[in-house]
């Protein structure tokens, strides 16, 4: 924003100056009120946290409760079980997600006439579009004992029928196999805008020179997508405590037996407290959430910065 | 140049005016509804003296009420000039309940709600119901009929009276819902008691015969049955149980009753000769019209006095009332009311006054039902208002006709079998899991895994029992078992 700014002060000279900055000004105070209202505001609400929260007092009168909504989430043996998988599954996602979607896009700029790359844009994109409640029924036609496809499948070749939904040792991989057929086409089309933003006299001079197919992906489209993909995985990074609710939650069919390989901390959070309604221990797994994720970007960025300061964030 | 400045004023404004709209939207649409049950209490004061005021009731819906307002206007037209008061009716589904009301309560938006979903517990540890025993105590002789002193107890806590029981069945018989048409094959009756050996007999024998339906079925999803013998004073996830219908006083590991593992082992044994539903765990279907579908044979259920479409009920366990029974569904005022006094005069008089009882029960006669001459009634093709299809919502449908589906004698058979079922010895105890928040937590979790897998059969019932028992060891079972135990002895010494 500021350096437009400057660009166009320079550009208007002293009398087109405020002009055009009160215009430019004017256009972005609409969507600074709503982020100060949606998203600065009620981070006062954080102090919840720390409150022992009494609703007929409201946020400012309940009394204060020091650290002590923030010790079921490490007094209980499924801590180190929760951060585990909450962690590991957002590894797994990131590289995977992130490698998957690269493909796709770098496929899509292959694909030649319109028609072929609206349909493709579109069918990829439609996996995303599903509400994970959907997803998780189409699973379950996958893996159902009664009527499952996959376990007819074995049936037919002459094998038992799976339990998929008693055995968490299945699940990591089909959560994972879920996500990517779920979020591949999104992040793929970010992808996609930047590859085709790429100078196309690139590639030509890169062909006149005798470069193959793989060599010109390998030498100007992933060199030209670096900056994207470090922002999408810092972005991805400040999320690494958190964790796809509806993904997590749904997909197992709250099968409780799947909870130590399918519950991260935001499932965790909501099924302890549905029961407690504690307001202040739920805030206080948000805040722990977003601060720690707040660290984790501070340090990836700082790892960035020392390896190629101009790819760094900040 | 000047095209351009004139687009970016025109597109500055446009969002602006779009962002101010956007906001105000929502709050309008709350306003005008205020304005106008507002315009009906002024209207109705007129000839009275004092003022009228609105106060807001939330009452839980299983299904939409659209014609909720003309309603209220017919209590209004009666409730304004007899009590000073008129009420805005808020049904509010179930499945938003607890979010809604949580949010309800934290302003004065509302005034008189149900406490259901969340344990009257949690919304008297938030401080977010009223303390009611004074105006109990200054109440009407005929409200005072309604409920005796031992079922306010059922409400109460630390001595205070924070909610009025609203009419429902407190007791449950379980017992085994059977396709009534399967059930004459087998020469099996209405009411007849079962043990579960028999049980298990008749379920193999309907095996065979009807080897494409399912035998047996979980009551509804994965829920196999809603309780069985076991209390767990006050607690959901049953961590910590008073045995034998809550006749035995001492607290127990769930998972080491024998009425548990028994249970259990036949459901294991069941599911393990493909009788029931493989996919139990991840089953979202009611049992009840899996049978009707003609999918499935039996399931075990829960239930009063009510009757089943399609269904014989038989007697397993005889209908007992857990300690908390009164606390499930009632009717209180939220703490941040700004006018409590006029929110305890629309209380009252939805358990007092027979005719707002009738039209908050069945709606305006002629529009929404008719009645029979048998004294029961039918619903209209209007279908605007049915909440009397489940009453059981409702603060008080005693005095209201019952529906024909229920019989003429509903209510009455209602009354009568609230008073002769047999109570938990912890009746009005609930439990408090503030000192030992962080192990019941824990243990909840613990519960979560393994309840639902052990009672569908889907496990093996020695092995599983044996490792939930050591993770609830782990997760301070011990501590939680102690403080319900000293709770409950308190409890029954101060009474």
């Amino acid at each position: 924003m500021t350096d437009t700014l400057t660009k166009m002060q320079k550009k208007g000279g002293m009398k087109g100056k405020t002009k055009t900055s009160l215009a430019l000004i004017s256009m972005m105070l609409p969507g600074m009120i709503y982020l100060v209202i949606n998203n600065y505001i009620p981070m006062a609400g954080l102090v919840v946290a720390f409150k022992s929260f009494d609703y007929s007092k409201g946020i400012w009168g309940s009394g204060w409760a020091g650290l002590g909504n923030f010790t079921y989430l490490f007094k209980t043996q499924d801590a180190f079980n929760i951060v585990r998988n909450t962690l590991l599954y957002n590894v797994v996602f990131i590289l995977l997600g992130n490698m998957l979607a690269i493909t796709v896009a770098v496929m899509l700029n292959f694909l030649r006439g319109q028609v072929n790359k609206k349909v493709y844009q579109t069918l990829i994109l439609i996996p995303y579009l599903i509400s994970m409640v959907v997803v998780s029924y189409i699973v379950y036609g996958f893996l159902s004992m009664d009527n499952g496809f996959l376990n007819k499948l074995i049936e037919t070749f002459g094998g038992t029928a799976v339990s998929w939904y008693t055995q968490p040792k299945y699940w990591p991989f089909i959560l994972t196999l879920v996500h990517l057929w779920s979020g591949f086409g999104y992040s793929s089309i970010v992808y996609y805008a930047t590859v085709i933003g790429i100078d196309s006299s690139l590639y030509e001079a890169a062909s006149i020179d005798g470069a193959n197919v793989w060599e010109q992906v390998w030498h100007i489209t992933l060199p030209g997508l670096r900056m994207t993909i470090i922002t999408l995985v810092l972005m991805a990074m400040g999320r690494m405590f958190y964790s796809d609710f509806g993904l997590f939650y749904q997909v197992p069919m709250r099968s409780g037996l799947l909870s130590g390989a399918t519950d991260t901390i935001d499932v965790f959070v909501y099924k302890a407290l549905t029961q407690l309604n504690d307001v202040g221990r739920a805030s206080a797994a948000g805040l722990l959430q977003s601060v720690l994720g707040f660290f984790m970007v501070l340090t990836a960025n700082l790892i960035v910065r020392k390896v190629d300061s101009d790819s760094a964030l900040f | 140049m000047k095209m351009k400045k004139l687009l970016t004023f025109v597109l500055t404004a446009a969002m602006t005016l779009g962002l101010t709209a956007c906001g105000g939207g929502s709050g309008d649409g709350s306003g005008s509804a205020a304005n106008s049950s507002d315009g009906v209490g002024a209207a109705g004061s007129d000839g009275s003296a004092g003022t009228v005021q609105n106060v807001v009731v939330a009452i839980p819906t299983l299904f939409d009420i659209n014609d909720s307002q003309m309603v209220a206007d017919a209590i209004n037209e009666i409730a304004a000039d007899k009590y000073g008061v008129t009420v805005t009716l808020e049904f509010i589904a179930v499945g938003n309940w607890a979010q809604q009301t949580n949010l309800l309560l934290t302003s004065d938006e509302v005034d008189v709600l149900a406490f259901y979903s969340t344990p009257l517990t949690t919304f008297i540890k938030n401080n977010q119901a009223l303390p009611l025993e004074d105006y109990v105590e200054n109440a009407s002789d005929a409200f005072k009929a309604v409920w005796s002193d031992a079922e306010l107890q059922g409400t109460s806590m630390n001595g205070h009276i924070y909610a009025i029981p609203n009419l429902r069945n407190f007791g449950n018989t379980r017992g085994l819902d059977i396709d009534e048409k399967i059930a004459a094959e087998f020469g099996i009756e209405d009411g007849q008691h079962m043990t579960l050996d028999e049980v298990s007999e008749f379920l193999y024998a309907a095996h065979e015969a009807y080897p494409d339906r399912y035998a047996i079925v979980p009551q509804g999803g994965s829920n196999m049955v809603s309780g069985w013998t076991w209390d767990g004073l006050g607690d959901s996830k049953f961590i910590g149980v008073l045995e034998d219908c809550g006749q035995d006083l001492t607290v127990k590991n769930l998972f080491e009753t024998d009425d548990f593992t028994e249970l259990c082992t036949y459901t294991r044994q069941w599911y393990a000769d493909g009788l029931s539903m493989a996919d139990a765990l991840s089953n979202t279907e009611d049992g009840k019209k899996l049978i009707q579908a003609g999918k499935a044979v039996a399931c075990l259920e829960n239930y009063a006095v009510d009757t089943a479409e399609g269904c014989i009920r038989t007697v397993i366990v005889d209908a007992w009332a857990v300690s908390n029974s009164y606390a499930e569904l009632c009717y209180g005022i939220n703490t941040n009311s700004s006018k409590p006094d006029a929110a305890w005069k629309a209380l009252e008089m939805f358990y007092v006054d027979q005719d707002i009882c009738e039209l908050l029960t069945n709606g305006i006669e002629g529009t929404h039902y008719t009645v029979n001459e048998d004294g029961t009634t039918t619903y209209t093709e209007n279908g605007g208002y049915n909440i009397s299809a489940i009453a059981w919502v409702l603060p008080y449908s005693g005095y209201a006709h019952p529906i024909d589906a229920n019989g003429p004698a509903y209510f009455e058979d209602l009354i009568a079998f609230n008073d002769s079922c047999m109570k938990s010895k912890g009746l009005g105890f609930a439990f408090d899991s503030t000192s030992v928040a962080n192990q019941y937590t824990a243990c909840c979790n613990v519960m979560d895994k393994y309840y639902a897998a052990l009672m569908c059969g889907t496990v093996d019932v020695e092995s599983t029992i044996a490792q939930a028992n050591a993770e609830l060891e782990a997760a301070g079972l011990s501590d939680i078992i102690s403080a319900k135990q000293e709770q409950l002895d308190a409890f029954l010494s101060a009474r």
